[in-house]
């Protein structure tokens, strides 16, 4: 009996100090921010905490919505959240996730409603039914033009190819040729160096730019709910399932070892499209000035309609039921137009949201010149991309993948690409209007 | 009358005992196993998201839909094929690695450990170790054979086969199996071989007729527990995914659907799509394949299994 | 006769013995593929033609390693739920083998039935609706699920502890029974010294559960309290958002060297008792 006792006192203050370490931390109002470390490093973090012993302490949470999902299912998600694309709040807003910000926008001394670049920070102004209108949820936490080109200018002259100009944008049609002539195999044929390469799933922002180039619409329907199965939209689909099928792109037959920003830095690919910000990841590379070039985001026709987008930028909202909306919003004019949204200004991760801030982006050397004054270029052609608001972004490149490496592999063709693709995406757009009800 | 009284309250003793010392099970099981599986099951006729909208009972709704969706019956066939690979390289593996340690043999105790030993390391860990390993332009395996002179260029082991790259694990980690037939092995009289060589049979004659009928109950238990696990196999295809993964985002990028196994498609439904009832019901077909499969092998393929019983008729 | 039966056991001895140690080779590439990956520089892992060993042994990513992640804590986490975990998983599993081994009631072989068949349901089945029931009630990030989930026990060693059990001569209790002894204390001081090798082999199974265990912290708990299995399986990112495979392996080496040690340090009693326990399967 006693030995009994003993192991439940054991097993209780085990328990107990298990227990015990589930409380929070007392004095300072904690404001959880899920963000990538990328987009909220530690420095800066700690560097706030230092500035606001008493007041705000801000905890890091790792960038993760399926958890921040079933976390606001239990009311306790954290305040601040770091949105991937813009275009995402038609998704999550019907949800009952997103807090409206108008109100604290109005009084904000660093946040003016008039400073607010609306170009780039259209995505966060949603009204149930377009962007642009209506109450703000956020802010971008700067905005690019993704289609812009970066090239390795030292692959292009090994290639006897000239330099693109930074002023008039190519063809999508040049652009693929060119990326013909990078494209490097070795006897076997597995391909060494790819002629390009982009973002995960970013085809589709760029399909959209295509379409709109060409007033076509992503859609059959005003409430996008049905895939457009017109062929002129499906020969944009086949113009970015090519890439894949022909191996110009890193596919399941020739993988390359890591994303597109990382394999262009590893000189393993000569053309991305990833806009502006990459090149505040290129400036710490020895030789950037010299090696990397840029040129505007392409267009259908030369010389012909340009439609450029910024993917809804990548932004912060805000928890619609957090308990600490004021301190959250302190935190989020910080990172705004505060002290680290000025740094990130100055580094040239991207076109701040207030106009403000637009002077701080750094030109002073010949790749940031041109870099920022293509990127404002770009700007002026900014659209939303078509999303449609019944799937996240993320639901996109799941429906892709599945087919296009059928495609790949040669187990089907391209109109069976097209037709399994458009297929899975209508599908998933209907689940999205059943979970609310239609 | 004391005689009887005394059985009596020795029955209740030890049934009372019985019930105590079973009681920390007993709450694990309710809590943990009962509950879960029961709530799970509920909530599987409803239509519930990870969106506090709208519930309402649909009845088999989602088990009619299931059957309807060819995604995931590619799940269950993909996890079926699995898991008879699975089971076959392991058994066999296991099988061959405990013959070859079974007699004398110098330095027997160094590999029975060594071969035992990857079979402790953290799945996670072994993902990533192969993950590595298999890699096409600088993955060590590749690297090694070109130049051994072996491969031109590196192959992309994980691209061209990603149901392969799971499976070494298989044959990696055989180590449990090899422990399996160790001790079934030791449970064979020596004698009996000794006898049968006696009178002229061969080994393979030794093999087929003492040793294979003696350890059949093994072979049984081994393949019946080697069902059940690898149905379960959850983060294989994820870390062994021929798409690159970014960042640290390793569960958002779905594996292809070759490895998409049942409880790999049901965490992705659940937690990415938030389909909460319906990544449920998959869950339970999971459950009653399995226990169906496990009853049915049980009654039906024990035939061969060669018991003690039997050799007394 | 060619070869007596001596020099024939003697050169299937040397057959075998040369075939383990290919296979034993052949095993330890995938660890010397980790080790050698640890050592090299991040474009080393990147650029062609690749070369099998770094131009120079890059211990420095073993500091990074500790230092990137915040390895500690992690670490501290993984060692509180293993120990979570594990002392209720033994302790209940020697209870309830002993329940099954000495208590023989009418319902023992159906109560038993039902333990072995919690080994045939998924674990997704019931860490899927806990997740839900959690996050509707707001429980998440609660370690004490692993002390439940370590009450559960683990129907394999509950297994093994009644073969253990059974073998041991029932005059041990019942000379204690008529000295007056009550059944717990006959279980603590008789039977469960008895039972070492099965509490060795319980320990090591539950400490490679729970340190292994990937999907319950990534479902109920939030990066504060996460564990070394979901932080390796995460990987290591740099600000770059590269996947920093060099680091990310000797994290690994890091993460598999607890259970190693414990594992070679106890293997021969583990295995024996793996094998003694077996047997009577």
């Amino acid at each position: 009996m006693k030995a009994l006792m003993r192991t439940l006192l054991l097993v209780t203050v085990a328990s107990l100090l298990a227990l015990a370490g589930c409380g929070g931390p007392k004095g300072p109002v904690t404001v959880k921010f899920m963000s990538s470390d990328a987009d909220l490093p530690a420095a800066w973090v700690e560097m706030f905490n230092k500035e606001n012993p008493d007041q705000i302490t801000i905890v890091r949470t790792e960038p993760d919505w399926a958890k921040t999902i079933a976390e606001a299912a239990a009311g306790n998600a954290s305040d601040l959240l770091n949105m991937g694309q813009g275009t995402d709040i038609a998704y999550y807003q019907p949800r009952g996730i997103l807090k409206d910000l108008t109100p604290y926008f109005k009084k904000s001394k660093v946040i003016k409603m008039d400073d607010i670049d609306l170009l780039g920070n259209r995505e966060y102004q949603y009204d149930g039914k377009e962007f642009g209108k209506g109450p703000w949820y956020g802010l971008s936490k700067d905005y690019n033009n993704i289609g812009a080109i970066t090239y390795n200018k030292e692959m292009f002259a090994a290639a006897g190819l000239p330099m693109l100009s930074e002023t008039e944008p190519i063809t999508y049609d040049e652009l693929y040729e060119l990326a013909q002539k990078l494209t490097k195999k070795d006897k076997s044929g597995t391909v060494t160096t790819w002629g390009y390469d982009l973002g995960s799933g970013w085809w589709n922002f760029l399909a959209s730019d295509m379409a709109a180039m060409q007033g076509l619409s992503l859609y059959t329907d005003a409430t996008r709910s049905v895939m457009n199965n017109d062929p002129a939209v499906r020969d944009i689909w086949k113009y970015w399932a090519r890439w894949f099928a022909e191996g110009l792109i890193p596919n399941v037959l020739n993988p390359a070892p890591s994303w597109a920003g990382a394999n262009f830095q590893s000189d393993r690919v000569a053309i991305v499209q990833l806009g502006y910000w990459y090149g505040a990841q290129l400036r710490t590379n020895p030789g950037f000035e010299a090696k990397y070039g840029w040129a505007p985001t392409p267009t259908v026709v030369k010389g012909g309609v340009r439609v450029t987008d910024t993917l809804g930028a990548t932004g912060v909202v805000m928890y619609a039921k957090t308990k600490v909306p004021d301190q959250a919003f302190k935190v989020f004019e910080w990172y705004m137009g505060g002290a680290y949204g000025q740094e990130r200004a100055k580094t040239g991760w991207g076109i701040p949201p207030l106009k403000s801030l637009i002077p701080l982006l750094p030109e002073e050397n010949s790749f940031d010149k041109a870099r920022k004054a293509i990127a404002l270029d770009d700007a002026k052609y900014f659209q939303p991309w078509q999303a449609s608001p019944w799937i996240p972004a993320s639901a996109w490149t799941g429906a892709w993948n599945g087919p296009v490496e059928s495609l790949t592999k040669g187990q089907i063709t391209m109109d069976q690409f097209v037709d399994e693709y458009l297929a899975s995406m209508n599908k998933l757009i209907a689940d999205g209007k059943a979970q609310l009800g239609q | 009358m004391s005689t009887a009284t005394t059985r009596f309250s020795l029955e209740r003793h030890k049934r009372t005992s019985f019930y105590l010392f079973l009681l920390p099970w007993i709450i694990g099981f309710l809590f943990m196993q009962v509950t879960p599986i029961i709530w799970g099951f509920l909530i599987s006729l409803t239509n519930r998201s990870a969106f506090p909208i709208a519930v309402r009972f649909v009845g088999l709704k989602n088990y009619l839909e299931l059957f309807r969706d060819k995604a995931v019956l590619g799940s269950y066939w993909v996890s079926f094929v699995y898991t008879i690979a699975n089971t076959l390289i392991g058994v066999i593996t296991g099988f061959l690695f405990a013959l070859m340690l079974d007699r004398n043999l110098p330095g027997r105790g160094f590999f029975r450990t060594i071969l035992y030993f990857p079979y402790m390391i953290p799945m996670v860990a072994v993902g990533w170790i192969f993950r590595i390993f298999l890699e096409r332009d600088t993955g060590f395996l590749n690297i090694v054979l070109m130049r051994l002179g072996i491969l031109e260029s590196g192959i992309p082991f994980i691209q061209q086969s990603p149901m392969g790259s799971i499976l070494i694990l298989s044959f990696w980690q055989a180590g449990w199996s090899m422990i399996i037939f160790l001790g079934a092995l030791s449970t064979v009289p020596r004698e009996l071989y000794e006898v049968a060589t006696i009178d002229g049979a061969g080994y393979g004659r030794r093999v087929r007729h003492i040793m294979l009928p003696l350890i059949s109950p093994f072979i049984f238990f081994q393949l019946v527990m080697s069902f059940i696990y690898a149905m379960q196999a959850f983060i294989q295809p994820y870390i062994l995914n021929p798409r690159p993964i970014r960042g640290n985002w390793l569960m958002t990028n779905t594996p292809p659907e070759e490895t998409f196994f049942v409880m790999s498609r049901a965490y992705y439904i659940i937690t990415s799509q938030n389909k909460f009832s319906y990544g449920l019901a998959m869950l339970w077909v999971l459950f009653a394949v399995v226990l169906l499969g496990t009853i049915l092998f049980v009654k039906f393929g024990g035939f061969w299994v060669y018991t003690e019983a039997e050799e007394r008729k | 006769m060619a070869l007596t039966i001596h020099n024939r056991d003697r050169l299937s001895a040397a057959f075998r013995f040369v075939i383990l140690i290919a296979i034993v080779l052949i095993f330890f590439l995938p660890l010397v593929s980790m080790f050698v990956t640890s050592l090299k520089r991040m474009d080393e892992l990147y650029r062609v033609p690749a070369r099998v060993f770094p131009e120079q042994a890059l211990w420095k990513n073993y500091l990074e390693a500790w230092t990137l992640v915040r390895f500690g804590k992690y670490l501290v986490n993984s060692i509180i739920l293993t120990l979570l975990y594990a002392l209720p998983a033994i302790m209940s599993s020697c209870f309830a083998g002993y329940a099954f081994s000495r208590f023989q009631v009418r319902e023992s072989r159906a109560v038993f039935l039902v333990v072995l068949s919690t080994m045939m349901v998924p674990a997704m089945v019931t860490i899927m609706p806990l997740y839900m029931i959690m996050a509707k009630l707001g429980f998440a990030n609660q370690r004490i699920l692993w002390f439940f989930w370590g009450l559960a026990g683990i129907p394999f060693i509950i297994f093994l502890f009644r073969q253990f059990f059974s073998t041991i001569p029932i005059s041990f209790e019942e000379s204690a029974r008529m000295d007056g002894a009550g059944r717990f204390q006959i279980f603590f001081r008789i039977m469960f010294p008895l039972v070492q090798t099965g509490v060795i082999v319980a320990a090591i199974f539950a400490f490679q559960w729970s340190w292994s265990e990937f999907l319950m912290p990534v479902l109920f708990l939030t990066d504060e309290k996460s564990t070394l299995a979901v932080k390796i399986a995460m990987g290591y990112s740099d600000m770059k958002e590269n996947v920093l495979y060099n680091i990310g392996m000797a994290g690994i080496v890091y993460y598999t060297l607890p259970i190693v040690i414990v594992f070679f340090s106890l293997q021969r009693r583990f295995v024996a008792g793996l094998l003694a326990g077996g047997l009577k399967g």
